[in-house]
């Protein structure tokens, strides 16, 4: 049984004919399915619950990589296999890696039905997917994999990367998550020639950390939005998610 | 089969950097390349390339297949197939290797042995069980 999620800019009038076009598509391979709207009533969480209880099968991602990310956050069981039908042209970085097309033409991958089995995150009890960004205010402590503390020292920014986010592709079958500390580039005699100066950027793959923040409590961003506070306890739950790929 | 491949993700190619602004301090063990520009307290075990960049500051018993140091070391370095210091390096502690290349400028202090890692190993393994046994015999 399968259930379209369509999210709410999916449901503006410029993408009104995509989703006829889907719909007819939809049906004519053979694969229908419920279609629920994301309503300011009807949050992810409640669809997302409710097709759970309902034993569906199949949850395909009628939006982008936002819409795909809110459904694994909330899922509580890995029988349900995704997928997804991208739809605009930002925010795709899912689709583009999963080799799906945007629009109509990602029905035909649906209907192949090749899956393949993903790592995911888990920070606090919750499922992520792409990535955690953390915006450090000052020097950070998180002690990875039970063995060793990596510190920073500058105020940049900290990736975790599981499949990829606007900047970094991670391997969601390696069963690691990918910590990237960003470098600052150098304000100084080079930066006033216009010639920035970044060192390189760190690259350190782990299982499982802990993030602890020594004054105050960060917030820890997946994509917009905050997913939690810090203290955190991250893992990676190796080939955990059900996803259907375009390859 | 991989969802990325090399191309699309070439961060894929080198597993580990550990850059300017970060500090390692512990035990990492792994299996892949790994750069260091930053600074490592404790223990690096792996089982492919190690480059200790000019800036870095190790202070960590390093072990690898094949290590390039140009950087400052502290502690003990065994590379089961090559050890490169180049002119910038500047290593405290004893090295263990089956090739290794000093460039002219590189500063080092300690014991160097050569052949192969895990011969060294297990000679310095019997070494330590008969002098014990000696030292048992005396009492």
């Amino acid at each position: 049984m399968y259930l379209y999620l369509v999210d709410t800019f999916a449901q503006d009038k410029k993408f009104q004919r995509d989703l006829l076009h889907i719909q007819a598509r939809i049906q004519d391979l053979g694969i229908n399915g419920r279609f629920e709207k994301l309503t300011m009533l009807k949050s992810i969480q409640d669809i997302v619950n409710d097709a759970e209880r309902k034993g569906v099968k199949t949850i395909v991602a009628i939006g982008n990589d936002k819409t795909f990310n809110a459904i694994v956050s909330h899922l509580t069981n890995n029988s349900i296999t995704l997928g997804l039908v991208p739809l605009g042209e930002k925010n795709n970085t899912i689709a583009k890696a999963l080799h799906i097309p945007v629009g109509e033409a990602a029905c035909a991958i649906l209907s192949k039905r090749i899956i393949q089995r993903l790592d995911v995150g888990k920070i606090n009890g919750r499922y992520f997917f792409s990535s955690l960004s953390i915006f450090p205010s000052r020097h950070m402590k998180i002690e990875c994999d039970n063995s060793y503390i990596l510190k920073t020292s500058g105020l940049a920014p900290i990736r975790i990367i599981n499949f990829c986010d606007d900047r970094y592709r991670g391997n969601a079958q390696d069963g690691k998550l990918e910590t990237i500390v960003e470098e600052i580039p150098e304000s100084g005699l080079l930066s006033f020639f216009g010639k920035k100066q970044a060192g390189r950027n760190s690259i350190i793959p782990t299982t499982n950390m802990r993030i602890k923040s020594t004054d105050e409590s960060l917030p820890i961003y997946s994509g917009t939005d905050v997913v939690v506070k810090t203290p955190a306890t991250i893992e990676i739950i190796p080939k955990k998610l059900r996803v259907i790929s375009g390859a | 089969m991989a969802i990325f491949n090399k191309e699309e993700n070439p961060s894929q190619e080198i597993e580990t950097i550990i850059g300017p602004s970060v500090t390692l301090e512990g035990n990492v063990v792994g299996n892949g390349d790994v750069i260091i520009e930053g600074s490592i307290h404790g223990t690096l075990k792996t089982e492919g390339y190690v480059k200790i960049g000019k800036d870095a500051k190790v202070k960590a018993e390093i072990k690898g297949s094949k290590i390039f140091v140009a950087g400052e070391v502290h502690g003990n370095i065994s590379a089961t197939s090559m050890l490169e210091l180049s002119s910038t390096a500047r290593v405290i502690g004893n090295i263990q290797t089956q090739n290794l290349s000093i460039e002219s400028g590189a500063s080092f202090q300690g014991k160097s042995s050569m052949g192969p890692v895990e011969e060294q190993q297990e000679k310095n393994k019997i070494a330590k069980q008969k002098n014990s046994q000696m030292a048992k015999e005396v009492k």
